[in-house]
């Protein structure tokens, strides 16, 4: 096990920029899930430590050595690819142990561990079977095996789940879980899925443009977004954006739209949200945090607003509706047993203990 | 129902031309199992009484033994596939693979020199081989065959590694091995299929070949079968019966071989890799 460090590591493909000056510290046992839009980075960062991809400027560190001219065999690294990557001509015991006999590990010791590994993934009865013979999830299982019977510092998966059906992906998505709360391997995890990244990862670090945005733990990457994309990106459906303008009346401040008129919570109004007053901002609020009026029981002065409802898709589970505010869009998640059809005048509440207010030109958060 | 009609007379055009693909070939085995007389106005006429004299008169025939050209053949033959195989596959593996200064000038130099016919090289070669004192012997010949197939193994080679999934590699050497290592264990393995293609296709053709055999063997004993063929030919008569049967003696290895490793033609090794 090791803590893997990363200082202003920047990946340069002649002119194009893929990762800029990407500084990570990923503690000794943590998991950490670098999402983002396909693009961004995130598997270049990945690769580089693997070293699979040469650092173009910066320093990556592994269990405190530095690693920039560290071929990849030497790195004590395993690595998950999003196709698997089984080599097709061995049998599944054979695909774990190739990397136990480059090393010489004693024939023993090899059938002794790869055994165990397979039995704990449930593939102990395939370990005679060819690749192209197994099914999705237990070709995934192969590859983690391979990865596991290592027994490395550090584990990389590039998106190891995406091409799994959706159930399937469920279920390894627990099971990676569970076997990292096992093994407790240092492991870096590549995705485009955030609720992967929320579900797994211990941090997240969300990448955009091949800069890290923000790495922070899922509940402050949710709850505190650094700035509108990380809040539009994690949270399905995405955090509603609304242009306003920040005024103070008769010692309150408000929130000014183009369809509503809100009351700040007095607590939100820090030193930096007074400094916007008067000015255009970003209002932010998140789906769940809306609701009707016949469902809050609390006080809901100034903080109702009207809309037109457009488009209903109930889930189930939840009711997602888009209405109209005045010509912005606005999406809200609501209990699904409300009788709300389209062309509907609703009253919303916004749960404004939860607001984000972000600067409008740099998209930073202010709240 | 127009479609069907044009299968069929497509089916038809195909039938006649196997036909007469066939009907030489098919001469080639009367006039080699028939008695020469019978033959003698027309494979095709009966009496159809069949003889195993024709071949075990070439067999063992004095001056031109086709027993002896074929083992000198197959020498010739599996050497010469075997070694530009091997050759040419690590050679496609780098150029496929590695990024170096030069590689787009190897690779046109490649493309140029499959432009030039065999004849064009006939001399130098000559030359060369009498300089190193190769000039009549079977390993001169497998090395100019081998040359030979090195520029066209290359491009189809390394054609056929672009279409393996990278990530093999990149799992090997990250699971520990070298350049070599993952050549040899990963990459080596899945090209079974072209490798299969190629060896049939150069096999053949080394089989084949007379010209090269021509101008640089004269030895009787070294000559290869292909150049036994002709003078089985007697000097004041031919013997069709004899002449038939060293024939499709010579015939029989280059299809054993094909019928062997055809199977790995379309056999896809890579199934399960990925996805």
């Amino acid at each position: 096990m090791a803590e893997v460090l990363l200082k202003e590591v920047t990946k340069k493909f002649g002119n194009f920029v893929a990762v800029n000056k990407v500084s990570l510290e990923v503690k000794d046992g943590e998991f950490v899930v670098l999402v983002g839009p396909s693009g961004c980075g995130k598997t270049t960062t990945l690769r580089m430590i693997a070293g699979l991809e040469e650092v173009t400027e910066g320093e990556i560190y592994i269990g405190g050595r530095l690693v920039n001219d560290v071929p990849p065999k030497d790195r004590d690294i395993a690595m998950v690819f999003q196709n698997y990557a089984l080599y097709p001509h061995m049998d599944v015991y054979n695909n774990m142990a190739f990397g136990l006999k480059l090393r010489k590990v004693p024939k023993k010791e090899i059938d002794r561990r790869v055994r165990e590994v397979a039995e704990m993934l449930g593939i102990a009865d395939k370990l005679r079977a060819k690749p192209r013979e197994l099914s999705g999830g237990q070709r995934q299982r192969v590859a983690l095996g391979r990865a596991i019977v290592r027994n490395p510092k550090v584990f990389l998966f590039d998106e190891p789940l995406s091409n799994l059906d959706a159930k399937l992906r469920v279920r390894m998505r627990a099971e990676l879980q569970e076997l990292h709360q096992r093994l407790k391997t240092t492991s870096i995890y590549v995705t485009h899925d955030q609720v992967e990244a929320m579900t797994l990862g211990h941090r997240i670090a969300v990448m955009k443009d091949g800069q890290v945005l923000q790495y922070e733990s899922p509940r402050v990457i949710y709850d505190q977004p650094a700035n509108m994309f990380v809040a539009g990106f994690i949270g399905s459906p995405p955090m509603n954006f609304v242009p306003a303008r920040l005024l103070e009346e008769n010692g309150r401040v408000w929130l000014q739209g183009r369809g509503f008129k809100l009351w700040v919570p007095p607590d939100k109004v820090t030193p930096e949200v007074r400094r916007y007053l008067g000015q255009e901002v970003v209002f932010g609020i998140r789906p769940e945090d809306i609701r009707t009026l016949d469902t809050v029981r609390e006080l809901v002065e100034g903080r109702t607003f009207q809309g037109r409802v457009k488009v209903r898709e109930a889930l189930g589970d939840e009711l997602i509706v888009y209405a109209d505010v005045a010509g912005d869009e606005i999406v809200a998640k609501l209990d699904p047993r409300l009788p709300i059809s389209p062309g509907q005048e609703v009253t919303f509440v916004a749960l404004l203990e939860h607001m984000h207010l972000f600067d409008k030109d740099t998209e930073r958060a202010i709240l | 129902m127009r479609r069907r009609g044009g299968a069929r007379l497509a089916s038809l055009v195909a039938i006649l031309v196997g036909i007469v693909w066939l009907i030489p070939f098919l001469g080639i085995v009367m006039s080699a199992l028939r008695p020469s007389r019978d033959v003698l106005y027309g494979w095709w006429r009966p009496p159809f009484r069949f003889t195993g004299q024709n071949i075990v008169g070439a067999w063992h025939h004095p001056t031109a033994s086709i027993a002896a050209g074929l083992r000198n053949s197959a020498q010739l033959a599996v050497f010469a596939t075997l070694l530009p195989t091997l050759a040419a596959s690590l050679m496609a593996y780098g150029l496929a693979r590695l990024r170096f200064p030069g590689r787009g000038g190897i690779l046109m130099t490649i493309g140029l020199l499959l432009a030039i016919p065999q004849q064009m090289v006939a001399w130098p070669v000559f030359q060369i081989l009498n300089r190193v004192g190769l000039l009549n012997t079977l390993t001169g010949l497998v090395l100019v065959h081998s040359a030979w197939a090195l520029p066209w193994m290359v491009f189809f080679l390394r054609g056929f590694i672009e279409t393996l999934p990278i990530e093999l590699e990149e799992a090997a050497v990250i699971d520990g091995a070298g350049r070599f290592r993952t050549f040899f264990w990963i990459v080596f393995p899945l090209m079974f299929p072209a490798l299969a293609s190629a060896m049939v296709l150069q096999f053949t053709w080394v089989w084949n070949d007379f010209f090269m055999a021509l101008i640089l063997v004269y030895d009787p004993r070294r000559m290869v079968v292909t150049q036994q063929i002709p003078l089985l030919r007697g000097q004041y008569h031919v013997d069709w019966g004899l002449l038939s049967a060293g024939s499709l003696l010579a015939m029989l290895p280059p299809l054993l071989v094909f019928l062997f490793l055809q199977r790995y033609f379309v056999r896809g090794l890579v199934g399960g890799a990925i996805k």
